[in-house]
């Protein structure tokens, strides 16, 4: 008997076996069904939760930090028991004359009834008043130098009088009508600071560009037969075959911290994980197949950046820098005539590239900015699966993100 | 075949499917799970993990059903999946691993002609199920879902040389198993 009468033989006795799977074996179908119908829901509603949630904090973190920027900040409510006494005289004679109130190596300055007033406005002597810090919401101590001509006034936790309104006063009830500065001594250190990245990205100008993996396969014969992401076209290039190859839009997200070297030149590193996706459908004769490819990769980028322009609102500068990737997983979502299948296998080898481009930074508040990076990115030739990357080498990218300053 | 009042013909039937209509998810199960958990038995080569299969198959089925284009068999595309789900949990379960040494040391095979004489359904079932993994994947898929050799060494990440061995050697194994009655 050759081996084909013993498989005939064999399809006989068994391709048609039935086997009763046992009771309950309907009811996990149905329980599971059930759960996925509910998960479904959940996870939606939770997404929106989430959503909400992410944005009402992120309303809220704005809402504050203006409000805080918009007031005498430096003192907290709680411990604002400083009451300025000056002398009867100097109420009496000069009603503008402005106060500087020194925390820690910051200076503020309050001036009158609208008209904000600066160091340069100011002609006469001023007063200065030192307040090194706090401790369970009181005045601690008073150390200081003195920058003004003027004896240093002591401040006293007293009552409130009629005669002058207390800093309290001043920030709680007359808003807008004293304004109160922040000197810029404190920023210059506050600039060399690290700061940190949380960013995505996208290669928008070629998103939907088509190329044929069967004439990739024919140009570029580097590819190892062994090669895991050849796979597609070793798979699933059946004779006489019309194929169309799609790679969408690589997503990447990472985290990035960025330690400056000089006021204009900083250096960042992090890790960012991109996924890159393709789509590749062959139509033959008697079969259809389509296959989704996802290639999951895992990056280390090393750039530097030049600060060009700076101001408070926004910040201009140039970057570049090289990034090396490691595929975590390539993963084949395929189906065969409408039958599904899935797998998935390791990458290896590593991924290099080089990039540069512009990029500007909006500042949304002291600790926050809001970045656009366009850039090019260069990848090499280095033996990976089939992407965008490999049928084009050189990518335009567009990361957008938000800065965090420590 | 249908016999449920409500579903005329299959195609009534399969149309309720795509709807989610939990009575004929129900009812199309009770027709085809016998023949898709033989199907699942052969693969997985034990109860347990055949039953799980059989779930994550009708799953799939019912998630997929909308798919089905209508041409050709219904029962042919729901043994794809059954196959492919099968497939899947051996790969999950590292259960597909083959021995390149085996593949050198294949040999051809010629059974004897009356060696399947007197073997019911059921012990071949049984012998089949109880094959090393290997062989029993590519013997299932060869001799039984008639896939081709090239098709074997795509699905389970082999070489054709290496599925060709693991067919001549699950015969070979097949066919003493047969000789010595040791079912």
């Amino acid at each position: 008997m050759d081996n084909k009468e013993f498989d005939k033989k064999i399809r006989e006795l068994i391709g048609e076996f039935t086997e009763t799977p046992g009771i309950g074996s309907w009811d996990a179908i149905e329980s599971s069904l059930d759960k996925r119908n509910k998960f479904g829901v959940v996870f939606m509603r939770r997404a929106v939760y989430s959503a909400i949630a992410i944005a009402a904090s992120f309303v809220l973190f704005l809402v504050l930090d203006k409000r805080d920027a918009g007031r005498d900040l430096l003192v907290p409510e709680s411990i604002v028991v400083v009451e300025r006494t000056p002398q009867q005289d100097e109420v009496a004679d000069s009603p503008e004359k402005p106060v500087s109130i020194i925390l820690g190596n910051r200076r503020l300055l309050s001036g009158s009834a609208g008209k904000p007033i600066n160091n340069e406005s100011w002609t006469g002597p001023e007063q200065t008043v030192h307040i090194s810090g706090s401790q369970n919401g009181k005045v601690t101590s008073l150390p200081g130098k003195e920058i003004a001509e003027e004896p240093r006034r002591e401040i006293k936790e007293e009552p409130a009088k009629n005669e002058e309104p207390t800093v309290k006063e001043i920030s709680s009830q007359r808003r807008g009508e004293y304004n109160l500065y922040l000197s810029q001594e404190g920023d210059g250190h506050k600039r060399r600071s690290p700061s940190f990245a949380l960013s995505t990205n996208i290669s928008p100008s070629t998103s939907s560009h088509s190329v044929s993996l069967m004439a990739m396969s024919q140009m570029q014969s580097g590819y190892a037969p062994s090669n895991v992401v050849s796979t597609i076209q070793k798979a699933y290039v059946p004779q006489e075959v019309i194929s169309n190859t799609k790679f969408l839009m690589p997503v990447s997200v990472g985290l990035q911290m960025q330690l400056p070297l000089s006021d204009r030149i900083s250096a960042a590193t992090g890790v960012v994980y991109t996924m890159l996706f393709s789509h590749y459908d062959a139509i033959s004769r008697d079969a259809t197949r389509e296959t989704q490819q996802t290639l999951h990769y895992l990056g280390f980028p090393l750039n530097l950046y030049y600060s060009f322009y700076k101001n408070d609102n926004l910040r201009l500068y140039a970057s570049g820098g090289v990034m090396v990737e490691k595929g975590l997983y390539a993963f084949y979502k395929v189906m065969e005539n409408g039958v599904p299948d899935s797998y998935g296998q390791m990458i290896d080898g590593l991924q290099w590239s080089l990039n540069g481009g512009v990029g500007a930074e909006f500042v949304v508040n002291n600790s926050l900015g809001l970045y656009f990076d366009p850039s090019f990115a260069y990848y090499f030739d280095n033996n990976q699966p089939l992407s965008i990357r490999t049928a084009q080498q050189l990518q335009f990218k567009f990361e957008v993100g938000l800065r965090f300053h420590l | 075949m249908i016999t449920h009042k409500e579903f005329s013909d299959e195609k009534e039937l399969l149309e309720a499917c795509v709807r989610q209509d939990r009575q004929a998810q129900r009812l199309l199960y009770e027709i085809y799970s016998p023949k898709m958990f033989a199907v699942c038995m052969r693969y997985a080569g034990e109860r347990e993990r055949a039953r799980d299969i059989l779930q994550d198959g009708f799953i799939t089925v019912f998630e997929k059903i909308g798919s089905f284009s209508g041409n050709g068999s219904f029962e042919g595309w729901l043994r794809r999946v059954f196959v492919n789900t099968a497939l899947m949990s051996l790969r999950k379960g590292d259960v597909l691993r083959f021995s390149e040494e085996i593949c050198d040391t294949a040999k051809e095979f010629t059974a004897s002609s009356d060696v399947l004489e007197g073997i019911g359904s059921r012990e071949l079932m049984r012998l089949v199920s109880s094959m090393p993994s290997g062989f029993r994947t590519v013997f299932n898929m060869y001799v039984l879902e008639g896939f081709s050799h090239n098709e074997i060494a795509l699905k389970l990440g082999i070489s054709e040389g290496s599925s060709r061995s693991q067919l001549s050697r699950a015969r070979q194994w097949l066919q003493e198993k047969l000789t010595n009655k040791n079912y």
